[in-house]
């Protein structure tokens, strides 16, 4: 048994346990800041970290709205984003919300190579999300999280997975539209993220409208001046 | 100034143009002309009898003979076709300068010399260039300069297809000449009105006067002119020959099995390619079945091709090729017996050289993009490129991974567009849905482009969705200029309890469509 697990033994000095603590601080602050693909405001505060950890699955709603937001800060900053087998994509509100299509590759059948197409897509593509595929066996499933923990990639999967670091629900409210007239115009999507050690779950609003996806901005309650100079 | 051979054929672009499959409507025997910039280039001898002049406008062409036939012409075409006339000129003489597609010169006391005298060697070209294209004629001018040895060649007929000046005539040959074989168009134009008519009478004018008045520029006619000028030959090599065929043992219809039997035959193809220092990025592969059908497609390269690169085309092609003809009702599939790849504009090797630092990271992303496209085809990899779509089906925003994508030319405003924000999914294929009122009853939109009812319940498959509020009908008449795939929609959008938005369509046939989703 090597010495650190013994437990007799004269206890550590205080000092030498204060300097490995702050050694320890200072190295997870670091890992934390460089293992992360940074995301775009209106969906950071889902993430403690604010953003995609490198090397993880994320288990995120089917919506492909949510699907935009979160790939639009790392398109944008040169990161290859990758869909596999979702062949129904809007492409044109994806540009809409921000997402730099150049770097989109697009797998929309793989049927059952999947897990063949993902192995070799993650060697350079950073965030790779899957559309309805069949569900992985415990096997493939190691071999997945080992090689994007390898090649520090995120996955982003609609189902639930075991394993995955955190799990997206969004809940839509569309409006514009009565009974007969109008058009939709502004989407908000109210989504929280339940993490996997037990957090607290995160929440975040989000506005889209036709000037692209913004956060939801709490405007400072209205006080009401009439109010207050009648009773002064 | 060394003795120059000249080998002319009269009308090569129409002979290229004859052997070009994609171009099936000219043939040799009926009238035919190619058009340059809206005016004849070059016509055939049928044309030429009706009255099409080159020069012509296209529509004067058409009035003065209806059955014309009219292509574009191509100097690309032109270029590639003649080189396989060098290519099979080269068992009878090594070294050649092209000057332009069908005409090419060599040097005439190497050839007189091998073959006995020039005119033996004129005939034996003559006769080379005929094995090669049936459909090609060739004359041979020779001159002790290169000037006069085209003129020669250009000034021969049918009959004497050979013309050769003395040595030391060449000036004596030119004089006759009318001013305007010195396609300079500027200055003939200037010498006709000052009334200079023949090369004759240009160099009559002395070198002095010329320089005076032209510069430099008539200098150079003027040794032109004399006999003098032309520059010396530059020599070529035999160019290299950029098609292979590669013919299987017996009739294949199985993929894998190709891939294996041409793998090797394509290795030594590309290998033969990069030892004359080309490599080419765009390649055009030619399959034949056993049952006389060809396939024939392009494929172009995001860098170059490799020999497996190759072979993956070409299983690509025919697997796509067997997908075609599945719903054909033969006994026996159809059996492969040869391949063929022609490099379409081969380009130098030294400008695709990987730098000292490696390539940098895109070539990573295209190896493995590449790697995936061979798992699941060309057309299973694709990236976007950023256009805005009409209709909300826009799969054609899509491009397999390596093709150029199709260039948006006049990103204008798109009548008929859906307003933002654009829904997040669309649905590559349009699923059936039904729309029922409260009362059951499935709606329809009138003539007039109302609803027979209130829009209830979204019914798709087993599954129903109420619906809380709704919008519409818009009429939308897509792509009315083209009556194959324009079509007459009413649209609909309606939000479902759970909050999610869905954009639905009636067409003509009154059934209801999801073309996308606002999720």
């Amino acid at each position: 048994m090597s010495p650190a697990l013994t437990l007799e033994g004269a206890p550590p000095a205080r000092a030498e346990v204060h300097a490995l603590q702050q050694r320890i601080h200072a190295m997870q602050k670091t890992t934390v800041e460089h293992r992360v693909f940074p995301v775009s405001q209106a969906v950071a505060n889902l993430f403690p970290e604010r953003g995609l950890s490198r090397g993880s699955i994320y288990q995120v709603d089917s919506s492909a709205s949510l699907l935009w937001a979160l790939l639009a800060e790392p398109s944008q900053s040169g990161t290859w984003c990758a869909v596999v087998g979702a062949p129904d994509l809007g492409l044109a509100a994806a540009s809409e919300m921000g997402v730099n299509v150049d770097r989109l590759v697009v797998v929309p059948h793989p049927g059952e190579q999947w897990f063949a197409v993902v192995a070799a897509l993650i060697d350079v593509v950073g965030i790779v999300a899957l559309g309805s595929i069949p569900a992985p066996s415990d096997h493939m499933l190691s071999t997945l999280t080992g090689r994007l923990r390898e090649r520090e990639a995120t996955l982003l999967v609609r189902d639930a997975w075991p394993r995955s670091e955190a799990s997206i629900q969004v809940r839509h409210q569309w409006s514009g539209l009565s009974q007969g007239s109008g058009m939709l115009h502004e989407h908000r999507m109210s989504m929280s993220s339940t993490q996997r050690h037990g957090h607290p779950v995160r929440t975040c609003e989000m506005v889209i409208d036709a000037w692209g996806a913004h956060e939801q901005t709490h405007h400072a309650p209205v006080i009401d001046i009439a109010h207050h100079r009648q009773a002064g | 100034m060394r003795r120059s051979l000249v080998v002319w054929c009269p009308q090569w672009s129409l002979v290229a143009a004859y052997q070009d499959d994609s171009l099936p409507e000219i043939t040799p025997g009926i009238p035919a002309a190619l058009v340059h910039k809206g005016a004849i280039a070059q016509c055939s001898r049928e044309a030429g009898e009706a009255g099409v002049r080159v020069g012509m406008k296209r529509r004067d062409a058409h009035l003065t003979c209806p059955s014309i036939v009219l292509a574009a012409s191509d100097a690309h075409r032109d270029y590639a076709s003649f080189q396989r006339v060098i290519i099979d000129l080269i068992a009878c003489v090594p070294q050649h300068s092209l000057i332009a597609p069908g005409l090419v010169a060599f040097h005439a006391r190497g050839l007189a010399r091998f073959y006995g005298s020039e005119e033996a060697s004129a005939r034996m070209l003559m006769d080379a260039v005929h094995r090669s294209q049936p459909l090609a004629t060739a004359r041979v001018g020779i001159a002790d300069d290169l000037f006069s040895a085209v003129i020669a060649a250009q000034h021969t007929t049918a009959l004497y297809p050979v013309r050769a000046v003395e040595p030391g005539q060449s000036a004596v040959f030119l004089a006759d000449m009318p001013i305007a074989v010195l396609e300079d168009e500027a200055t003939v134009s200037l010498l006709g009105r000052l009334g200079v008519r023949t090369l004759g009478d240009f160099v009559a004018l002395g070198v002095e006067a010329i320089r005076e008045r032209l510069g430099t520029r008539g200098e150079e006619l003027y040794r032109l002119a004399t006999g003098l000028g032309g520059s010396p030959l530059a020599l070529n090599d035999a160019p290299v020959d950029t098609e292979e065929t590669i013919d299987l043992p017996e009739p294949y219809s199985l993929t894998e099995q190709v891939a294996f039997a041409i793998r090797t035959a394509t290795q030594q193809y590309s290998d033969r390619l990069r030892r004359a220092g080309w490599v080419c990025t765009q390649v055009r592969v030619t399959l034949s079945f056993d049952d006389a059908t060809v396939h024939e497609r392009t494929w172009v390269h995001p860098r170059f091709f490799s020999a497996s690169d190759l072979v993956d085309r070409v299983r690509w092609q025919l697997d796509q090729c067997f997908r075609d003809r599945a719903g054909e009702d033969t006994d026996f599939p159809p059996g492969l017996i040869a391949v063929r790849y022609a490099a379409l504009d081969p380009e130098e090797a030294y400008a695709h050289e990987p730098g000292l630092w490696g390539h940098g990271p895109d070539s990573r992303v295209h190896h493995v993009l590449s790697r995936v496209q061979s798992m699941v085809g060309a057309s299973g990899v694709l990236t976007a490129s950023s256009r805005r779509a009409r209709v909300a089906h826009e799969s054609h925003a899509l491009t397999p991974w390596g093709d150029t994508p199709p260039v948006e030319k006049n990103p204008g405003p798109l009548p008929g567009a859906l307003p933002s924000p654009l829904p997040a999914t669309v649905f590559s294929t349009p699923h059936t849905v039904g729309v029922i009122g409260a009362d059951g009853a499935e709606i329809v939109v009138s003539d007039t482009a109302e609803l027979s009812a209130q829009p209830h319940w979204l019914v798709s498959g087993s599954r129903r969705r109420k619906l809380r509020s709704w919008a519409g009908p818009w009429p939308v008449w897509e792509k009315w200029w083209d009556p194959a795939s324009s079509r007459f929609i009413h649209r609909l959008q309606v939000v479902d309890e759970e909050g999610i938005g869905w954009l639905i369509s009636a067409t003509e046939a009154k059934h209801w469509h999801i073309e996308a989703r606002y999720d």
